[in-house]
């Protein structure tokens, strides 16, 4: 059989011969036609065949071109969300939140979205690697077990890896490492939260994260926690942010306090923002314990202290409804954070230490033993697997390559991966039983959804091989859940029935192995007041950006084009600067800066300004400095002018690793300029004051109201705005029985986290373009989610609006085309007509939302292997056309055809668009706009809701509901 | 060219009228005779290609062929290499394209308008300015083809019986009606245009010999000149002229619908059409000048090209760029009064926005620099008269990308306003469609009688010793 690869092309592997390179509709439809049988053969075989078979014997539960629907978990990241997998004829095609799991309720986040594109990546190691140089399992479990047996007696054995929870996988570990005299497991988290685990156990007696539900929180202070984007459990604490603010009525709505350096998506949304410098932090949060304890100090020399004290009195008195968060990786500073939580009844009720969160098991003090291990070369067995210390500690690479031997279960080839002997690498999550225990009590399993696509292998597996352990890996899994979990619930008595329900629903209840302590104030430690940075000076902050976060997924081009919903930038490794620093350095928008320290490289990279940003204050996300792989190179059309994303071997941005810890960074202008990868020049609703029209500059594209407001009010967001009924051509006796599909988007719950984004991308083959392409404004994404900020300083208010396709029952784009390519359909869809589409640009010009996107080039489709990502419900367009959001039309007609099959009406929810099916926060609602009862038409008939340009009188068919924040009075 | 122009009364009149008009400059100097103007304009045509012809030639043919390599790069390759975004999706094409439309206008308005309104010194302008609103429509009509995202496809604008089904065209779709009104306007200037040459072929036909008679014979139709041929001839050419007239307001007009009948601040606006109309006539006027006094200079048409059509043609022009001025404030008003933020802001982007130049290029090229021409002085001074028809032109291609680019790149939602820079496959194409409104019009002047001789007949002054103006 032959292995699909980058080298080999679709079109090359069909029994009938492509002329030419032309994709027209007959071409098209070959490949379409290829891929579903390369797809069906993808499940019955290791890879696709190089010749097209009709399927003899069909298996029995698969119908071709039928979707099927398998719960698993999704492994991206260690938070352990839960899973729904849309497959097709053998492919997985489509994450989506697992409805019903206990952490993710339903909603997956960006990268969970992204990371089915992984599992087609051509570029993952195919099997083991010795010296660089392929290798088979046997000649690697032979090697790694005859080092074993000479260590086994005498010999350090250090297993490193990120946060790993499964029972099943940690007694394998348990298990391998038990049979060394001297063998230790280190797990460390990135991005790490092993203050928190540290703090806890100083203070409760138990190293552990707790669990915050915040959806009983009332009062919520955050001190530069990003919650809602790049902390621990960013869907769950998503979920429950927006229930806790779902009635906008006051006393009931949540209060959102929210203390940073840098500004992120958590801070955007908070109701009460100030800017905090991270030398500050430690002495706010003391002032606050002591403020919450009733024992007053004010002050402190912060600009905040009179925030502090409203916000201690408003803690107080929500006593049992309240919560502080701290982001900050400082175990005394945690400690005083607990103190806080403890005075005010959080444990228990808004914090779980029984049912703690498992999702960042991370020990930096563990990680820094290991290390001294390193360097003084008394480890003999380094085995990595999850992580990349290469890289997310450059300073100690030398130290990697002294451990005797060192064994990479890299995915991809990275920087670890480089200096290791031996490679073997782990398979993708969705082609192996996986099992996690996200948080304590909840067990949750992966199952293999495609036989493996490369030649990888559990981490489980691996060890139980290496432990001289023979058996299948399934078999394995279930005797492991059988003895260790089955036990801890009482309901089921029989465990194949437990096992088949768990696999069925993906997750399970147990009974945690935590007990609830209680709060010790002795373990509480003084925060001690950081040294500010020198004056002229700025603090460094490595603020992770949502997408790339750690740089794991930094490989996934979804991620790279993902434009960051802060600085809307794409392919990016920006430093971020408020307007007041980037005057003072002399900067704009795109200048390169050099950030150094002494003892450091100087590290470089331009300029993007964020107001709400402190001003002492400048951010370098992490994860950025990963080497090129040739997909990158691939990304992007080829033309004249047209410049490469990336070469292979390149890297994009900078490690900024190494300077986590420094304080004080001298920031200096080196005059070069990038045009920056941005899709998203303009970023106030306000015009510029000189061409502003006489009624104001204000555009009311986004409404907003205080809860306050609308408390008085319902139509609060509307006042002011005086806009005539518009006239109506046709008289309304027109009858329409069918449905009018439309949307319900609350901007109050979207925070900007681009799950959606991803969600559509991947639902919808929407290609990628590469950075070039974003630079000259032509990204393809079809839904997006715009960014408006206003204000400066501690008074930013930023609002986010996703905006896809309005749908509009009066639809400019339909009148202009010429040839009738975007039509209306009877159930209120505006239609875009690929087949038909000449490209004469018209509809896009005169579309009030910019919404329509045109294939300017033909968009690179040529790893065979990442084309069977490629949703086979949805045309892949050809150059030319235009495209743009479908409303999922083919969600709509599989569930109708569904409700006519069973003889039933489509009822309202049996369609969720992909947008909405993620959404954490549930902002987005699909529905029967014609139906009254329907949840969107409740939604659009609500006092919040209004019409984004409704006075232009092209009836859009998406509703707003107007941003509601609830300040103090 | 026109039928009525032979008519003896007429040719009196004109002759009376060159009379009352002593003293001033007269419509044909020289005192040529009419074996001189058949001399002197068959000519060079018989004579062959002069070295300033080949150079000019050669240069207008690297011009042409820049925009057929670009253009074939781009159609191969994708739009993507113009420099269109998401934001805005029209620039240097449709640009282009309702410049060239606009400078063809003054072909047709005079042979039918200026017809109509018995201007006589159009007679020896008229031939070289239909020629050129016929070289000036392929030229616009090359680029909505060009634009297309599929180029390929082009043919299913037109609505014909096609095995698609029940699919049609959008009759609502102002691009629609473009390709009507630019499909009848060419045709309908084609037409007109080689009726009007066929008398002047027979002329040719005559003083030729061989091949060459051969193939002026086969377009001069056997023209034979008797007064039935005359009679018929005239008949053809009233009907046409007929039909011509109205185009001058429709053609114009219907592009300017692709504008304001859409929903972008800056193109809805009701003003569109007689602004349009009026645009096209001052531009094309400047082009016929540029051409005209080029031609003056290298064919020496002083003699048929006198002061006296210069200032004319000076006058049209100071005459139509001040209602374009006008059109210019009137849209502002408009902005204003309408009380539409969007309106206000688009217009107020355009005159201090980033791309303020444009709009101050175009204001002061198209409403100031004409106003020169109420001088005498001025128009007396054919180099200053060279420079203003250049930069009215300039600044007539400066009011379409105003009105296209600025427009789009701030509309309604400030999140997707973005800016444009062209590339050199755009700018190499509208190099290209120079290149070939210049070969075309090379090629038209050394093979094609560029003055319209039997009507050029019919003004000339009343020769010393003769009679009068019988023929």
């Amino acid at each position: 059989m032959t292995k699909p690869g980058k080298d080999m092309r679709l079109d090359q592997q069909l029994v009938l011969p492509l002329e030419g390179e032309s994709s027209d509709r007959r071409s098209f439809l070959r490949l379409m036609g290829f891929g579903v049988a390369a797809g069906a053969l993808a499940s019955c075989s290791r890879a696709p065949t190089s010749n097209a078979v009709p399927w003899l014997t069909a298996p029995e539960d698969i119908t071709a071109g039928r979707a099927y629907r398998m719960a698993t978990t999704c492994a991206a990241c260690p938070t352990g969300c839960g899973a729904l997998v849309t497959c097709k004829d053998g492919r997985p095609l489509k994450m989506e939140g697992l409805v019903g799991h206990a952490v993710s309720a339903g909603a997956l986040c960006a990268i969970g979205q992204a990371s089915i594109l992984e599992l087609y990546d051509s570029q993952r190691i195919d099997g083991p690697q010795h010296g660089g140089k392929e290798a088979s399992w046997a000649d690697a479990d032979a090697a790694v077990i005859a080092t074993l047996e000479t260590l086994r007696a005498k010999g350090r054995v250090r297993l490193l890896t990120d946060t790993r929870t499964g029972p099943a996988t940690l007694g394998a570990i348990r298990n391998f490492l038990d049979r060394c005299q001297d063998g230790r497991h280190v797990m460390y988290d990135p991005l790490s939260c092993s203050a928190m685990a540290a703090a806890h156990l100083a203070t409760h007696g138990v190293r552990a994260v707790p669990r915050a539900d915040l959806a009983k929180v009332r009062v919520l202070a955050s001190f530069d926690a990003d919650f809602l984007g790049t902390w621990y459990s960013p869907v769950e604490h998503a979920r429950g942010w927006a229930a806790a603010r779902r009635e906008k009525k006051p006393g009931v709505h949540s209060r959102h306090w929210h203390f940073e350096s840098a500004m992120t998506v958590t801070g955007g949304v908070a109701d009460i923002r100030r800017r905090l410098a991270p030398h500050e932090i430690p002495t706010a949060i003391t002032i606050l314990a002591e403020l919450v304890e009733g024992r007053g100090r004010q002050g402190g020399g912060l600009a905040c202290a009179e925030d502090l004290a409203l916000l201690a009195a408003e803690l107080r008195a929500a006593k049992g409804s309240a919560l502080v968060l701290c982001g900050v990786n400082d175990s005394a500073v945690q400690t005083q954070v607990n103190r806080i939580n403890a005075a005010l009844g959080a444990y228990g009720t808004t914090l779980s230490m029984e049912s703690a969160s498992r999702q960042r098991l991370g020990d930096d003090a563990a990680l820094a033993t290991l290390f001294g291990e390193l360097d003084s070369g008394s480890v003999d067995l380094l085995i990595v697997a999850g992580v990349n210390p290469a890289f997310d500690h450059p300073d100690k690479a030398a130290a990697l390559a002294k451990a005797r031997m060192l064994v990479s279960l890299a995915t991809n080839p990275d920087e670890t991966s480089a200096l290791a002997q031996w490679i073997c690498p782990e398979s993708h999550f969705l082609e192996r039983w996986d099992d996690h225990e996200a948080v304590d009590g909840l067990v949750s399993v992966g199952q293999p959804l495609i036989r493996p696509l490369m030649n990888g292998r559990t981490l489980r597996m691996t060890l139980t091989r290496w432990s001289g352990e023979q058996g299948d890996e399934l078999a394995l899994l279930k005797q492991a859940f059988e003895s260790g979990v089955f036990p801890r619930q009482k309901e089921i008595a029989s465990f194949p029935r437990w096992w088949r329900d768990l696999v069925h629903s993906g997750s399970a209840r147990v009974a945690s192995r935590n007990k609830a302590t209680a709060f010790n104030a002795a373990g509480v430690q003084k925060a001690t007041h950081n040294a500010a940075p020198a004056p002229g000076a700025f603090a460094l902050v490595i603020a992770p950006k949502l997408g790339i976060l750690d740089g794991r997924h930094a490989h996934n081009p979804w991620l790279q084009e993902l434009s960051d919903p802060i600085s809307r930038l794409a392919w990016e490794c920006e430093a971020c600067l408020s307007p007041a620093a980037a005057a003072r350095l002399g900067v704009s928008e795109g200048d390169v800066v050099r950030l150094s320290a002494a003892g450091h490289e100087s590290l470089k990279a331009p300029v993007h300004i964020v107001p709400g940003q402190h001003d002492e204050v400048i951010t370098f996300p992490p994860g950025y400095g990963r080497k090129a792989t040739e997909r990158f190179a691939g990304i992007g059309p080829e033309w004249w002018e047209g410049k490469r994303t990336l070469a292979t071997g390149e890297r994009l941005g900078s490690n900024a690793a190494a300077w986590r810890g420094v304080a004080s960074v001298t920031v200096e202008r080196t005059g070069e300029h990038v045009d920056l990868a941005t899709v998203q020049d303009y970023r106030s609703l306000e015009v510029p004051a000189h061409l502003a029209p006489p009624h104001g500059a204000v555009r009311d594209h986004v409404r907003h109201a205080s809860v306050a407001a609308l408390a008085l009010d319902a139509h609060a967001a509307h006042a002011g705005l005086h806009h005539p009924a518009p006239l109506e051509l046709w008289s309304p006796d027109h009858a329409n029985a069918g449905p009018r599909w439309g949307l319900s988007i609350d901007l109050s719950a979207c925070n900007g986290c681009s799950a959606c984004v991803i969600a559509c991308q991947a639902e919808n083959n929407v290609p990628v373009v590469g950075r070039d392409e974003v630079q000259r404004h032509r990204e393809m994404a079809w839904i997006r989610i715009d960014r408006y900020e206003s204000g400066t300083g501690d008074d930013v208010v930023v609002h986010q609006q996703p905006m896809m396709c309005q749908h509009c029952g009066h639809a400019p784009c339909e009148s202009v085309c010429p040839v009738l390519a975007t039509v209306h359909s009877a159930d209120g869809l505006n239609q875009q007509v690929y087949n038909r589409c000449v490209g004469t640009r018209y509809c896009a010009n005169t579309c009030p939302y910019k919404v329509r996107r045109f294939n300017w080039f033909d968009y690179p489709h040529e790893d065979a292997l990442e084309n069977h990502a490629l949703n086979p419900d949805v045309t892949v367009r050809t150059r030319g056309v235009m495209e743009k959001c479908s409303l999922c039309v083919q969600r709509i007609q599989e569930a109708r055809l569904e409700a006519r099959r069973l003889g039933m009406p489509v009822a309202d929810g049996d369609i969720q668009t992909a947008c909405q099916q993620t959404c954490p926060t549930d902002a987005i609602v699909f529905g029967n706009l014609a139906d009254p009862k329907s949840a969107v038409a409740l939604l659009a008939a609500g006092g919040r809701s209004y019409r984004v340009l409704e006075e232009l009188n092209v009836a859009p068919s998406v509703h707003y509901l107007a941003d509601v924040r609830n300040p103090r009075a | 060219m026109t039928t009525t122009s032979i008519n003896t009364e007429r040719v009196e009149a004109g002759a009376h009228g060159a009379d009352s008009h002593a003293g001033e400059i007269p419509l044909i100097t020289g005192g040529l005779t009419r074996a001189d103007v058949t001399n002197n304009v068959a000519g060079p045509i018989e004579k062959g290609m002069t070295g300033r012809w080949w150079a000019a030639f050669a240069v207008a043919l690297t011009a042409l062929l820049i925009g057929v390599v670009c253009t074939w790069y781009q159609i191969r390759t994708g739009i993507g290499t113009w420099g269109l975004n998401r934001t805005v999706g029209w620039a240097f094409d449709i640009t282009n394209f309702v410049f060239w439309v606009g400078i063809g206008h003054a072909g047709t308005l005079i042979s039918a308008v200026l017809l109509l309104l018995r201007q006589k010194w159009r007679t020896s302008i008229n031939r070289s300015a239909e020629a050129m609103t016929i070289f000036a429509v392929m030229c616009a009509g090359i680029f909505p083809v060009i634009h297309m995202g599929r180029p390929w496809l082009a043919h299913w604008v037109f609505p014909f019986p096609n095995t698609r089904g029940t699919l049609w065209v959008n009759f609502r779709s102002p691009l629609l009606w473009d390709v009507f009104a630019i499909g009848t306007y060419f045709t309908v200037s084609l037409l007109f245009w080689y009726l009007g040459l066929i008398p002047d072929l027979a002329t040719l036909r005559d003083r030729a010999s061989g091949l060459r008679k051969k193939i002026l014979g086969f377009f001069a139709m056997g023209w034979n000149g008797a007064a039935r041929t005359w009679s018929r001839y005239e008949t053809a050419c009233v009907l046409l002229a007929a039909l011509a007239t109205p185009l001058v307001v429709s053609v114009h007009s219907v592009v300017s619908t692709d504008f304001a009948t859409s929903f972008v601040p800056g193109w809805h606006a009701t003003v569109f059409p007689p602004y349009f109309v009026i645009g096209a006539v001052f531009s094309g006027f400047a082009m016929v000048l540029t051409l005209m006094l080029i031609a003056r200079g290298v064919m020496r048409f002083e003699n048929y090209i006198t002061m006296k059509h210069i200032h004319a043609m000076c006058k049209v022009i100071v005459f139509t760029g001040s209602i374009v001025g006008l059109a210019y404030i009137t849209e502002l008003f408009t902005a204003w009064w309408s009380g539409v933020g969007y309106e206000q802001f688009a217009f107020k982007n355009r005159m201090y926005g980033p791309m303020a130049w444009a709009y101050w290029i175009m204001f002061s090229c198209n409403v100031i620099v004409p106003q020169f021409l109420w001088f005498r002085k001025v128009r007396n001074s054919l180099g200053a008269v060279f420079l203003i028809t250049l930069l009215v032109n300039v600044g007539m291609w400066f009011e379409r990308f105003v009105i296209i680019v600025t427009s789009l790149t701030r509309d309604y939602l400030p999140s997707s306003w973005a800016g444009y820079t062209p590339t050199w496959i755009e700018g190499g194409t509208m190099l290209g469609a120079f290149g070939l409104f210049f070969t075309l019009f090379l090629i038209f002047c050394r093979f094609l009688p560029m003055i319209c001789m039997f009507e050029v007949k019919t003004v000339l002054p009343p020769a010393k010793g003769t009679k009068g103006g019988h023929h």
